[in-house]
């Protein structure tokens, strides 16, 4: 009779479990009789997948898959060594799990222009709507691209816009932000530039 | 958010009904071809004076070229067929376009997988999770867990 190996995993001991571990690690294509290191994780201590994640991490191996079993507490260690430059891995896949501390981090640093190996379209999706708010206006005010910006701009910022180009604002670029507004704003922005063009004539 | 690539298409559609070229149009509003194929193909739309100038172009209100006023249709077997993909979200995940999550959420990418997942952890969106569940990959799942 052929026994499963992934049936047997919450039977094994820790002693077992590491055997496993070593065996997966050994293993060229990263899993062993249908096991990696992702079907592992559950049935570790919080430690362990710590300390197996950084080892992976450090290699730049199968770290994707314990990402979800990290402990909150790793995520500065592991950011402050990517920002020093000690972490040759892909971050971007990693952001979802981080708590919003970390993300507001790396999401400062990626504006400012301190870090550019991290894409700032993989981080704006998981950054809250205030912040995206707060550098989408400070970008606008200093005439810098917000495009990336545009799709998470809360309606409501963008209403204010709005309303400030209809009050005569006239130096807001509205071409590039009604396509991101309200329905309601599009209409109000069309029918006070229809207005202007019509005073014109 | 409006939908670049219905405008588009509405644009394209509009310009050969009235027997124009791209050149002509170009031509008429003082912009490049370029420009024009540009909005023809969903990747930008036309300033708010070029929008005026079409609509009055076309005898039509500039909603009607802005699709506003068009029910969003969408096509089950294609999702984003004719349409943005970020419009396609944003009007999911404000409850504008029904669809049954667990049966599409495979033709999302992993991005927009992960934008999804984020709403549906906020609480901002619902959906059936237990039939959501088994189509998520481990991570996925465990994000939620985790974030839940």
């Amino acid at each position: 009779m052929k026994i499963r190996m992934m049936n047997m995993l919450p039977f094994l001991s820790d002693k077992e479990l590491e055997e496993l571990i070593k065996k997966v690690q050994e293993s060229e294509t990263g899993d062993f009789q249908g096991i990696s290191l992702g079907c592992v994780a559950p049935f570790l201590e919080k430690e362990r997948v710590n300390t197996l994640f950084l080892a992976e991490i450090e290699k730049n191996g199968a770290f994707m898959a314990l990402a979800p079993f990290v402990s909150d507490s790793l995520w500065p260690a592991i950011v402050e060594k990517y920002l020093a430059g000690n972490l040759k891995i892909n971050l971007d896949p990693l952001i979802p799990f981080m708590d919003n501390g970390m993300i507001d981090v790396l999401y400062a640093k990626v504006c400012d222009g301190a870090l550019t190996s991290l894409d700032l379209r993989s981080i704006l999706p998981f950054v809250k709507e205030d912040k995206v708010a707060e550098q989408f206006l400070a970008r606008l005010q200093n005439r810098q691209e917000v495009t990336p910006f545009l799709p998470f701009v809360p309606e409501s910022c963008l209403h204010h816009l709005a309303e400030e180009y209809c009050g005569g604002k006239s130096e807001i670029e509205i071409d590039k932000l009604y396509p991101f507004m309200s329905e309601a704003d599009i209409r109000m922005i069309f029918h006070y530039a229809m207005k202007e063009t019509e005073a014109k004539q | 958010m409006l939908d670049f690539m219905a405008i588009g298409n509405k644009i394209r559609e509009l310009r050969v009904e009235h027997h124009f070229s791209q050149d002509q149009i170009a031509e008429m509003l003082y912009v490049s071809r370029q420009a024009v194929s540009r909005w023809e193909l969903g990747q930008t739309l036309p300033s708010v004076d070029n929008l005026i100038e079409l609509s009055t172009l076309f005898h039509l209100p500039f909603e009607e070229i802005l699709c506003m006023n068009k029910v969003v249709t969408i096509d089950p077997s294609d999702l984003f067929l004719g349409h943005d993909r970020m419009f396609v979200i944003k009007k999911i995940l404000d409850g504008s376009l029904k669809v049954h999550l667990p049966d599409v959420f495979y033709r999302f990418s992993n991005a927009e997988r992960m934008i999804v997942l984020k709403a549906i952890e906020n609480g901002t969106y619902q959906t059936d999770n237990n039939r959501l569940w088994v189509k998520l990959m481990p991570e996925e799942q465990k994000y939620l867990q985790k974030k839940g």
